[in-house]
């Protein structure tokens, strides 16, 4: 089907390398041949939540087909905040992939040293950002939107011209931005900026939701500079049905003035730097081969050796971790979960149920970092072959790396806690105890469950191995999380979520001779 | 003590066909050993039984007497084995390289240390020590490999192509080294598609096809047995293995 599309298209036009792109995405998707039971319950588990998302989606759409949206400034704040929320997120994703259009090879080479021209390769490569920037959000407002509309209120299609000019916006921001830095700080330097730009981004409205209660009163009844904040914008008149900020919910009633600037910005601007900077994209896109020839120079060079295998393993793992760009925005972004978390802790720490909460949360992450970390230490390994063939006890150099990867975790979650430790040190033991255990199931769990992969599995924010394992895992740090919660309330019934996370992590573990036989 | 560097009986591997057929090999200590086949005949895949990477469905490899399927281990202890495609991390220096694979076959840290620098200074890669692998061009790559393999001096030496795309002074670097290792007692077996090295380095030739040894020996025995006196080892391999060149 696909591929008579392409042949119908003229060649060497955008349209053409369009559809040509898409037809190679959608051969990647489909993966393997064969049937398996555990594709099987993923379909299921899919079909489930589409059933969800559409169920959900009629029936909001029902509603909202039997009243007109008000425009209030009510409104207009709650439009303008999910916009602002939504194109962060969308930012953050068109910037790791405008890193991956410059650095990632696939066919680039191919295109850039066909005769087709830089800009058409620049267009398909920002209309597909585009696209894998919204395509979530579009699938998930589909069933709202054809409800509404046929039940009357086809002002809702412009939900899709609204989502779809702020992924436009965020293209072409995310490819600006990318080629800007390349030019300013070359491009060594700018992939590991721009990714972890992208996770502070991704990470900013977190932050944001997070000012909540950093700037929570005193008082106890819940009022917050952020509430006070927003009730008081409510009154401005730029909030005000004829005011800039009502623009986007004015848009949405399909008001035609809103709704054509609104749409006609994200396009205006897309256009705009897909024509001016398709020439300096091939340039680009040539210079960021050459980006791992240049000699990266590491200090220390000539210093003593590490003597026995743990010691050796250890340095390994930890080096290559540190000098991985991908995984460290990726556990920026964690970070950037953290730190909050740490802080509004040691504000509250003597506060009710917030620290009961946040400890859980923090017990969790630690997992999830324990886990990302051991992933990539055991199953990301780059030269197995090596291991396999030198004389060691496999068991010993498991157990190395599972020390390199607790290492970072205990830094990382040691900062979280560290100033809550100040304030309430009891308690920090109980959350301490948490994330040791987190992160230890975690990491046993990476061991028994191992599954040979390479790094830019995680990299596409994936993980190889079985999803039920990754799911058992995630209900491990979660069962650890409410064990601690419920240890730091004073609760007895601690030890039936603590012992449900070590029987499920008991229940994970493959002998020696069957994970490395797999 | 045994003079066998390697013996190996009966050795059989299938995969979808047979790629190891009943093999019956033995590299004496301290020669260099050139095993020689056209592609998919079952070389790689012997030398990575030998190496333990690939479990043998039947047959029996002992390395300078050590039974490498019973107790692999003790046999790694002895061996090197260097792949063609070289096995190392593009986010290390080949100084840090060296110091894992050194952890890893347990060598003292200050022998491996002193080793690393001789090795590196022989190879021309001191100056790069300190720079990322990902860097190096495949050559480089290929010295730094060899290194880590040397870094134990290993008594038994596996190479797997290990001249493919080497330029002239590299792959010179190379085989002086490896003849060196053999001068200072090592064992060398090594698979080529470059005849001509196979020619001038080995001491003998294995020639192997469908898994199976097809003849063995010096030059001369392999001549002698093609029945092509003063022919080149392309004409005796060819004739050997029954390729239509035409």
């Amino acid at each position: 089907m696909i591929s008579a599309v392409v042949r119908m298209l003229p060649p060497g036009s955008a349209a053409w390398l369009l559809a040509a792109e898409v037809r190679l995405g959608l051969r990647g998707m489909s993966g393997k041949r064969g049937v398996s039971g555990s594709k099987i319950a993923l379909v299921l588990i899919s079909l489930f939540a589409i059933a969800g998302v559409v169920f959900g989606g009629v029936a909001l759409g029902f509603l909202a087909s039997r009243w007109p949206l008000p425009i209030t400034p009510l409104s207009a704040l709650i439009v303008d905040a999910a916009c602002v929320v939504l194109f962060t997120l969308m930012l953050s994703q068109a910037i790791n992939l405008a890193v991956q259009a410059l650095y990632e090879r696939g066919d680039l080479d191919l295109l850039l040293s066909s005769p087709l021209r830089p800009r058409v390769v620049l267009t398909v490569r920002a209309l597909s950002i585009t696209v894998v920037a919204s395509i979530l959000y579009v699938l998930l407002v589909t069933p709202f939107v054809i409800t509404a509309s046929v039940l009357g209120r086809p002002e809702w299609l412009s939900l899709f011209v609204i989502l779809i000019s702020l992924s436009m916006v965020a293209t072409a921001l995310g490819i600006l931005m990318t080629m800007g830095l390349f030019a300013l700080i070359g491009p060594r330097k700018t992939r590991v900026v721009a990714q972890v730009i992208a996770a502070l981004v991704g990470g900013l409205m977190f932050i944001l939701s997070q000012a909540y209660n950093f700037t929570r009163h005193e008082d106890g009844h819940g009022s917050s500079g952020v509430s006070d904040l927003a009730l008081s914008l409510t009154g401005s008149p730029l909030l005000a049905p004829s005011g800039p900020l009502a623009w986007p919910v004015r848009a949405l009633t399909a008001s035609p003035l809103p709704l054509a600037v609104i749409g006609g910005i994200g396009l205006i601007l897309f256009v705009l730097v897909v024509r001016s900077l398709g020439p300096r994209f091939a340039k680009d896109a040539a210079a960021a081969v050459g980006e791992k020839s240049i000699p990266a120079r590491t200090k220390g060079a000539d210093g003593a050796f590490a003597d026995g295998l743990t010691r050796a393993m250890v340095r390994k793992e930890l080096r290559l971790l540190a000098r991985d760009p991908q995984l460290i925005s990726q556990i920026l972004l964690r970070i950037v979960y953290l730190i909050p978390l740490g802080v509004v802790l040691f504000k509250n720490a003597h506060a009710g149920t917030t620290p009961i909460l946040l400890s859980s949360a923090i017990v969790f992450m630690a997992g999830q970092l324990a886990g990302s970390f051991a992933w990539i230490a055991i199953s990301a390994e780059d030269s197995p072959d090596l291991l396999r063939s030198a004389p060691i006890d496999r068991a010993l150099a498991d157990r190395a790396k599972l020390i390199a990867a607790l290492i970072p975790t205990f830094v990382l979650t040691g900062i979280a806690i560290g100033g809550f430790a100040v304030m309430a040190p009891l308690k920090a033991v109980v959350v301490a105890i948490g994330c040791v255990c987190a992160a230890a199931s975690s990491g046993l769990i990476q061991i028994w469950r191992q599954k040979p992969a390479t790094r830019k599995t995680f990299n596409q924010r994936q993980r190889g191995g079985s999803w039920l394992v990754n799911i058992v895992e995630m209900l491990v740090q979660a069962g650890w999380g409410g064990a601690t919660a419920m240890a730091l309330a004073g609760l007895f019934w601690a030890a039936i979520p603590a012992a449900l996370a070590l029987l499920a992590t008991l229940a994970l573990y493959r002998s020696p001779q069957k994970r490395w036989e797999s | 003590m045994t003079d066998s560097a390697l013996e190996i009986r009966g050795l059989r591997k299938t995969f979808s066909r047979p790629a190891v057929d009943n093999l019956d090999l033995t590299v004496k200590a301290g020669e260099l050993y050139a095993l020689l086949g056209p592609n998919g005949a079952g070389k790689t895949t012997t030398l990575r039984m030998v190496a333990g990477l690939t479990r043998a469905d039947a047959g029996s490899i002992r390395v300078f007497g050590t039974d490498a399927i019973t107790d692999p281990v003790a046999a790694k202890r002895l061996i090197a084995w260097l792949p063609d495609e070289p096995m190392l991390y593009d986010k290390l220096t080949p100084m840090e390289y060296l110091e894992f694979v050194a952890g890893l076959w347990g060598v003292d840290a200050k022998t491996a240390r002193k080793r690393a620098q001789e090795l590196l200074e022989f190879l021309a890669l001191w100056p790069h020590r300190g720079e990322r692998c990902e860097g190096f061009s495949r050559g480089m790559k290929q010295k730094a490999a060899l290194a880590g393999a040397l870094i134990h001096e290993p008594k038994l030496l596996m190479l797997d192509e290990p001249l493919t795309g080497l330029d002239a002074a590299m792959a010179r670097q190379v085989k002086d080294l490896l003849q060196d290792r053999v001068r200072a007692g090592a064992t060398v077996i090594l698979t080529t598609h470059i005849l001509d090295v196979a020619e001038r380095m080995s001491d003998r030739i294995g020639i192997i096809q469908h898994g199976k040894l097809l003849a063995e020996g010096t030059l001369e025995e392999l001549r002698a047995r093609s029945g092509h006196g003063g022919a080149t080892l392309e004409d005796v391999f060819l004739d050997l293995v029954g390729a239509d060149v035409s």
